[in-house]
């Protein structure tokens, strides 16, 4: 379970050393097994909140624990990383090696894990992430989804508890993005692990248990995904995309109260109005 | 725009070369060096290239894929002749105006002008034969012993390989830079050397900024991934010296042997 | 006046064992004053195509025609900077393409390529500016000081500023938050508006179905549909062979049809549709009610 208490960040602009609120107290907890998406527009503070969870950042004021360790604690420094693998945006700047299976390897190596062992461990991540068939090319004629794949595996070799996804899928294409949310479908699904998927992208989102919907370094929003899509005025507000079935269950009911203004598929619209 | 870089190139395959330690590789090539500079007659600089034509031969590179690499110091290695040759003091066979050639000068020139080629034969066999990462693995394992006189070794290795890692990334990206200021009406061949040390502003400056751009996210990511330096590291392939090795050794001890013998010889 | 490509193939390292066909016999006509959307995957083909529009790339075979002058010909040599003036590409991730010291010297570094006198210069740094509804107040700011949009804009102005009659651009919306998207379209809607034809390459069926006014799908080099996107949509079952599908709603649509309802299949904005299927529905209401008596 990671617990955030109250978590305010202030950091100072380079260039003007002027005093910036990313964080605003914001408190959540999220469950092991959970698939959390959190939500917002750039500079709403969801990558800083992602930042706190493996301690790349320090809380200005709260605490964040994991697994009951706060990550202000430095001597746990490496086992909170462990513990808390971390996937980024942009798939080039987090291959590593010059292979693919050197780069899997490199989390175990710097864990300082037995050769045998780390063979082990990078064959796995290979497989669950289907690019075992890729282990002795070189990253950079791989496609994006691939890459961004290899940067799974990279961290799953560390046999981590928690993956944080920092907006894994904007700089994909259409083919790319279906991978990377497929993987991590599978990963939370088959096996336990918990997701916390930073994201703009609603089709993403609907994919999750819970949606933290952020703004201005504050939670706004909380619930399931029909909960939250559900409010389709507070999202236009914010300018944040509503999928469209919603948008139109939204305006159905307007006019036929019986068609739910919640509805969030297309099987699920079909059988509203053909009942 | 820009054609494919050979230099080096690491070539695949399974040959006896291929097998051999990084860094025994390493080590012979810099015995091969010095021998190099041992042998002072054209006896000796006979048999080193017949060992360097052999070392071609064992590693299975084809031939034609050998020269490609070689073709770019072409320039380099006709510099250095036409240095030696102009500029040796001694006996004068040919003048006009200030510029001589000397007996010496040609003796010196064919010298330099062949160990130059051999020595570059010799080195871009070594990583035509050894992938980057067994490189910088092998010259990480080489300098460790210097690590306690503050040698950097693990860092050394480290930026090593992700400069390997980055420079077909680079080469991309400059490639787009350069279209999208062709685009935008730049050229990039046309002009002096001014002008077109000029026209480079607009693709070096985009370049740069997103290479620091790209370490900066490297560094988060590597730190996210548990890195914090060189202690207590483990390797996934650990290097490990084989018979092969202990063969190449021995005879690169008899190449320098031969080559101390070929002096005596004259 | 048009932008032509008339057969257009393209071989990537042609004669070697990878020899390749990034572009196989593309004929395609951009009409002055459209809008043309290009959809396709990665790798079939849409950056090859765009950059043989301003002659960054030559076709292997065929030939490629902006305002009836061929710019690969022979005719063409002496004035291909000012031919390919004409085209303006706008890459992917156009911020990094950035350099100078100021927006407004960035902005000027195209016009001053071409030679123009400073008066001019300037004047078309304003224009540019305006068109893309830029505050004077950046002109003499630091480009890297701006936010990830910002940057994106200069960098288009970058390219208008050269008075490009068509404009090509690749993915502008790529990397951006919804907000940012939106934005840009708007932008983007907007210069078409202004008189410029706009050709958009994007892997959003959902973009180019509500601003292209014709559109494109490529596959492996190919161009496999063309027409109005209504008329695209409507094949919705070889666009998924393709792997492209069709907007959410237009997919919603074709359920209900399957399911034996009478609606049309070539809408995909949330009113339209809303008020086709309130329409099917108070129709099948009726049926019903003339069922009962």
């Amino acid at each position: 379970m990671i617990r955030i208490n109250h978590l305010t960040h202030i950091y100072q602009k380079e260039s003007t050393s002027q005093e910036v609120k990313a964080l605003d107290d914001v408190s959540l907890t999220i469950q092991d097994g959970e698939h959390i998406a959190v939500l917002g527009h750039n500079g709403c503070g969801k990558s800083t909140l992602a930042k706190h969870l493996n301690a790349l950042l320090l809380p200005t004021e709260g605490t964040v624990e994991v697994d009951a360790v706060d990550t202000a604690n430095e001597a746990d420094l490496w086992t909170i990383r462990q513990t808390v693998g971390m996937v980024f945006q942009n798939p080039d700047n987090q291959l590593i090696a010059t292979t693919v299976e050197e780069d899997v390897a490199f989390g175990p190596e710097n864990m300082g894990m037995d050769p045998v062992l780390i063979r082990q461990r990078v064959d796995e991540a290979l497989e669950l992430v289907g690019m075992a068939a890729f282990k002795n090319k070189e990253p950079h004629l791989l496609s994006g989804g691939q890459k961004q794949r290899v940067a799974i595996a990279g961290i799953i070799a560390m046999r981590p508890k928690y993956i944080v996804f920092d907006e894994p899928t904007a700089m994909l294409d259409p083919q790319g993005r279906r991978e990377v949310m497929e993987t991590m479908q599978r990963l939370n699904r088959e096996e336990g692990l918990t997701i916390v998927n930073i994201t703009h992208f609603m089709e993403e989102a609907v994919l999750a248990d819970r949606v933290v919907v952020m703004e201005h370094g504050r939670i706004v929003a909380l619930g399931t995904p029909r909960e939250v899509f559900s409010q389709v005025d507070l999202l236009k507000r914010m300018q944040l995309d509503v999928p469209p079935i919603t948008e139109l269950a939204a305006l159905l009911h307007k006019e036929k109260n019986y068609i739910a203004a919640d509805i969030m598929t297309i099987e699920e619209m079909v059988n509203a109005l053909c009942r | 725009m820009l054609g494919d870089i050979t230099i080096g190139q690491y070539y695949p395959g399974d040959s006896v070369l291929h097998k051999l330690d990084p860094r025994t590789k390493i080590l012979a090539i810099l015995v091969y060096m010095v021998s190099l500079f041992i042998v002072n007659n054209f006896y000796g600089l006979l048999g080193m290239m017949a060992i360097s034509i052999l070392v071609v031969a064992v590693s299975k590179v084809p031939v034609k894929y050998f020269f490609r690499g070689l073709k770019m110091i072409i320039f380099i290695v006709l510099l250095t002749v036409a240095l030696q040759m102009f500029m040796t003091p001694g006996d004068v066979v040919w003048q006009w105006s200030f510029l001589k050639i000397t007996k010496e000068g040609i003796k010196q020139a064919v010298f330099m002008g062949t160990r130059l080629v051999l020595l570059i034969s010799i080195t871009s066999i070594l990583t035509l034969t050894t992938t980057p990462i067994a490189l910088t693995d092998g010259i990480e394992r080489l300098l460790k012993p210097f690590q306690r006189f503050g040698v950097p070794a693990h860092e050394l290795a480290m930026m090593m390989s992700i400069a390997l890692r980055f420079i077909p990334t680079l080469v991309e990206e400059t490639d787009k830079i350069m279209k999208a200021q062709a685009a935008r009406g730049a050229s990039f061949d046309t002009g002096n050397l001014i002008e077109k040390v000029k026209a480079l502003v607009p693709l070096l400056v985009p370049l740069f900024l997103s290479a620091f751009q790209r370490a900066d996210e490297l560094a988060i990511a590597m730190e996210a991934r548990c890195y914090h330096g060189g202690t207590n590291r483990t390797r996934l392939k650990a290097l490990q010296y084989t018979g092969k090795d202990l063969a190449a050794g021995i005879l690169c001890i008899c190449m320098v042997a031969a080559a101390i013998i070929s002096r005596t010889v004259s | 006046m048009s932008l032509e490509l008339k057969h257009v193939s393209h071989i990537y390292q042609e004669g070697s064992a990878k020899e390749s066909y990034a572009l196989r016999d593309i004929c395609l006509n951009v009409n002055e004053g459209e809008f043309l959307g290009i959809a396709g995957h990665t790798g079939s083909g849409k950056s090859t195509l765009i950059q043989h529009f301003n002659g960054l790339l030559k076709p292997t075979s065929g030939e490629v025609i902006v305002d009836g002058v061929n710019i690969n010909g022979k005719e063409a040599k002496k004035e291909l900077k000012v031919l390919r003036m004409q085209v303006g590409i706008v890459f992917q991730y156009p911020e990094y393409q950035l350099f100078e010291e100021t927006v407004e010297r960035d902005i000027a570094f195209g016009p001053r390529n071409l030679n123009l006198s400073d008066i001019e210069i300037q004047h078309r740094v304003t224009e540019a500016m305006d068109m893309l509804k830029l505050s004077k107040k950046m002109r003499k700011k630091s480009p890297f000081e701006l936010s990830g949009g910002q940057k994106r804009k200069i960098a288009i102005a970058g390219v208008l500023a050269m008075k490009p009659k068509y404009l090509i651009l690749d993915e502008p919306t790529a990397g951006l938050d919804p907000k940012g998207r939106e934005e840009f379209l708007e932008l983007i809607a907007d210069l078409h508006q202004q008189g410029l034809t706009v050709v958009m390459v994007s892997h959003s069926m959902d973009d180019i179905a509500r601003y292209a006014q014709r559109m494109i799908v490529l596959e492996h080099g190919e161009i496999r549909l063309e027409g109005t996107p209504q008329a695209v949509f409507a094949q919705s079952e070889l666009l998924d062979q393709i792997g492209l599908g069709v907007p959410t709603l237009t997919r919603l649509l074709i359920e209900l049809q399957k399911q034996g309802w009478d609606v049309r299949t070539d809408l995909f904005h949330p009113t339209d549709v809303s008020q086709e299927i309130l329409r099917a529905l108070s129709k099948r209401e009726q049926r019903k009610g003339a069922d009962l008596c």
